[in-house]
């Protein structure tokens, strides 16, 4: 199913929760809604889902205005992050549930809910009360439930939370591969942007209950849309060195440059951030004028690779370096940086130049 | 401008544990010392009150004994006018010669001597009561006989002495004398002394003998038991005591305020269980009161708390206000909203009959009439009870995730349903408490039979409850034991019916 979100917005009293909110997902899509806690992600989920009443804008699924629809005409499913299975029936007579409300008869209620059971694979403990089952089975669950009266659009609010890290990489895979199967739009809503990253066809990241950029996974990460989408995604987080344009050149305040291939019509003379993945580091090259002076802080050591941490005048940059160089504490290094990663923000309106 | 700070001075710091533990001592063995003092002396002061109270009792029987005696011996040298005389002067001397002869024997005066008073006294007796002249015709004409019977008297006296001090060298009471309980107490105060002065010499041969590390291991487990004996002091006179009190209580049969009873048995289980024969049992009428009570009283209030806990949590409008009036009940004396209750219920000028008149119904006696008696001790146990309730329920539907609604609605559940699918079935732990607390308390129903009647269990007599009846035992009869065996019957009922319920209720907690 499509869904459509028409300059979506919501206020709490004077607070505005969510701002003129334009988002289409395609059908079958998984999509991300991510952002910091309180970027109005679960608001706009909510509004989804009917929960709450949208103050303004319009919510379209496929071409049918949903906006004013009850929550329960709408064919969603919903997953909490506390999942909120019943604790006095069992996995059977929860998932069986939502069948029983539109009124199935037993027989088949039993057999759609086993066929759930199945897909997440709980066939073996139906007859299970939730307090029996570890973190991940209500998980699971919870998902069976939600998708046992085939919703056309599924609601995953913050799904992973509640999980520990090893079983956190294992459900995230599960959820991906449940939502492929059974073909389900899908909203994921996380402030984990790892999590995002890897399981989403298409991430929404908010800030302050705007859209900042609605794109792919990759591209949201190689062409960031401001300052914000830059700083949010990455780990370690993207470095931003201070400085300004001067003829096709980046200056930074302790007078190092570094060449830049495009400007993109940056104003000559503005002041700028200079945002470098750790990845987008590389040792310069002898006498290229293009170079950062820094100052080894630290090095550890993350199995495959090495991170250094650097001073750049009273700036900290985290890069990745090869080992080769047998860097260690107070060596004194010039570093060049690649063409990819590498981005130009305003420094006042964190717009993107390059 | 700083300033230096003067050097820190070391001092030795002083053994925490070898002081509290020579605290302890000290404290130990002056507290048991007092103890064992108060248990002792109290016990000596009652063993010699009760000798006092023995000799007195023979000294009185000896009087009479000698009167009896003395009576027909100079019967046969008298006239009857002389005859009563001496009657008159025996028995006027009886009284005061009885506190003579116990202080007498309290402050350890030889049998000879106290024979020599009561003697002595008799003759007193006989003379101030007639003129010299013939007293003296008395004396000289029984002047025989009345030396052979003083002997007698004599042997008969010292030899009934004699017993007091054998019993007085045993020191051994039975337990149907009077002053029993009072022993009981010493004896307890003496033994409490007795362990306290032994833990004292106990942690005292620690301190002079053990070596230094036991010293402080033994201070440091002193410290909790220090913390924990304030409390334990209060439970144990408060509540272990009294409890075993009344289980033993409930086993003396005509046990009275003075610690006396004629013995052990079941025949105060008996008397409660079977009365008097041919009259009412008022027991077996409070027991069928109360079970009639419970079975009302309980499941109507839960089921009206259910229903008005799940509307006040419904955040409507004014709920604070029909907050306040549902609780308002637990702020008031059950004492002062009874005498609302009596005048809603009156016959004449009551609210209700007034509004049942709009209906075209004849009044009611409510109170009066012993048809309606149980009525309205229901409504009224039912309007008491309720604000509690529906706390604890109002508490137990806000532990309820918000989340399980939610996911119920978006999957289209009405409202019936959820309130029926889940909501009950989560607070059902609760419902359960709610249950065994009301029914516990319901089984305890008086203070509302005493308000709603005026002091009496119902207009004939006809509404007595169990603990009205233990009440009345105790208070009115002074029949502690069978007081005591009607709350330990009471006990068993209530344990019987909570575990019942338990067992009942033991799927309904669905949590962790």
């Amino acid at each position: 199913m499509r869904v459509e979100m028409k300059n979506l917005s919501k206020h709490f009293g004077r607070v505005k929760a969510v701002n003129d909110f334009s988002v289409i997902l395609n059908d079958g899509e998984l999509v991300c809604l991510l952002g910091p806690s309180g970027c109005g992600k679960s608001t706009v989920l909510n509004m989804l889902s009917g929960i709450l009443p949208v103050t303004g804008g319009k919510i379209y699924f496929d071409d049918e205005d949903v906006t004013d629809l009850p929550p329960e005409q709408r064919g969603i499913g919903l997953v909490f992050q506390n999942y909120a299975l019943y604790p006095h029936m069992t996995v059977l007579g929860n998932i069986c549930f939502p069948l029983e409300i539109q009124g199935l008869p037993k027989a088949e209620r039993i057999q759609r809910a086993t066929e759930m059971a199945e897909l997440v694979h709980m066939e073996g403990m139906l007859h299970r009360k939730p307090k029996e089952l570890s973190g991940g089975q209500q998980q699971r669950v919870a998902i069976a439930r939600a998708l046992v009266k085939r919703p056309n659009l599924l609601l995953l609010d913050e799904p992973l939370s509640n999980l520990d890290a090893r079983l956190r990489l294992e459900m995230r895979e599960e959820i991906r591969r449940i939502q492929l199967q059974t073909k389900v739009t899908t909203i994921f809503v996380t402030h984990d942007q790892e999590e995002a990253m890897s399981i989403s066809d298409h991430i929404v990241l908010m800030k302050d209950g705007f859209l900042q950029q609605h794109d792919d996974p990759q591209a949201l990460y190689n062409e960031p849309a401001n300052q914000f989408v830059a700083d949010f995604l990455g780990n370690p987080p993207i470095n931003n060195i201070k400085g300004a344009i001067h003829s096709g050149f980046f200056v930074a305040q302790n007078g190092d440059k570094v060449r830049l291939p495009e400007t993109d019509g940056a104003p000559e003379g503005v002041k700028v951030h200079l945002a470098i993945r750790a990845e987008s580091f590389m040792m310069a090259d002898e006498g290229d004028e293009s170079c950062l002076h820094c100052t080894v802080e630290n090095v550890y050591q993350l199995g495959k690779e090495e991170m250094a941490l650097l001073n750049f005048g009273d700036t900290q940059v985290r890069a990745y370096l090869s080992f080769d160089y047998g860097l260690k504490a107070g060596d004194e290094v010039t570093l060049q940086v690649r063409d990819r990663g590498v981005f130009l923000f305003d420094l006042e309106t964190g717009r993107r130049y390059a | 401008m700083k300033q230096k700070l003067p050097a820190p001075t070391f001092r030795k710091r002083p053994q925490r544990g070898l002081r509290r533990l020579a605290v302890h001592v000290v404290a130990l063995f002056l507290l048991g010392g007092l103890i064992l003092y108060l248990g002792l002396s109290g016990r000596e002061m009652l063993i010699n009150h009760m000798d006092v109270a023995k000799a007195n009792v023979s000294i009185d029987i000896l009087h009479t004994k000698a009167l009896a005696d003395i009576k027909p011996i100079l019967q046969e040298y008298a006239n009857d006018s002389v005859n009563s005389i001496l009657d008159q002067a025996i028995s006027s001397k009886k009284r005061g010669l009885k506190t003579v002869v116990g202080d007498m024997f309290a402050s350890g005066s030889t049998t000879e001597e106290i024979y020599l008073a009561v003697e002595q006294a008799v003759f007193e007796g006989i003379a101030s009561r007639t003129d010299q002249a013939s007293a003296d015709g008395l004396q000289a004409v029984a002047r025989e006989d009345l030396d052979k019977f003083m002997a007698q008297l004599v042997q008969e006296e010292t030899e009934a002495l004699d017993n007091l001090c054998l019993a007085k060298v045993r020191k051994s009471l039975k337990v149907t004398e009077k002053g029993y309980a009072q022993m009981y107490y010493h004896i307890a105060l003496i033994a409490i002394g007795g362990v306290l002065l032994g833990f004292a010499t106990f942690l005292f041969g620690i301190w002079l003998f053990a070596p230094h590390k036991t010293k402080i291991k033994t201070a440091e487990l002193l410290e909790p038991i220090d913390y924990l004996l304030p409390f334990f002091v209060g439970v144990f006179i408060f509540t272990l005591y009294p409890i075993v009190r009344v289980v033993i209580m409930s086993f003396q049969e005509r046990y009275r305020l003075d610690g006396s009873f004629q013995g052990w048995g079941l025949g105060n289980y008996q008397y409660v269980i079977h009365g008097i024969p041919g009259t009412s049992n008022y027991f077996t009428q409070g027991l069928r009161n109360t079970f009639l009570y419970v079975i009302m009283t309980v499941p109507i209030t839960t089921v009206l708390a259910v229903i008005i806990a799940y509307l006040l949590n419904q955040k409507l409008r004014f709920s604070a206000l029909f907050q306040t009036t549902y609780f308002l009940p637990m702020v008031t004396s059950v004492t002062a909203v009874g005498l609302v209750w009596r005048w809603i219920f009156n016959g004449n000028f009551g609210i209700l009959n007034a509004v049942l008149q709009l209906f075209g119904t004849t009044p009611i006696d409510w109170l009066r009439d012993t048809n309606y008696s149980m009525t309205v001790l229901v409504v009224f146990g039912i309007w008491n009870s309720l604000p509690f309730t529906i706390i604890l329920l109002l508490s137990g539907l806000q532990n309820i995730d918000e989340s399980y609604y939610t996911v119920a609605k978006v999957d289209g559940a009405k409202a019936m349903r959820i309130f029926r699918r889940i909501t009950v079935p989560l607070l059902a732990p609760t419902i359960g408490l709610v249950l065994t607390i009301n029914s516990i308390s319901a089984f305890k129903v008086f203070t509302d039979v005493t308000v709603l009647f005026n002091g009496s269990p119902g207009p004939a007599f006809n509404m007595y409850t169990v603990v009205y009846y233990i009440y009345e035992m105790m208070r009115n009869r002074l029949e502690l034991g069978r007081a005591a065996a009607a709350a330990i019957i009471l006990f068993v009922f209530i344990f019987i019916f909570t575990m019942l319920q338990r067992y009942i209720q033991r799927k309904w907690n669905y949590t962790t």
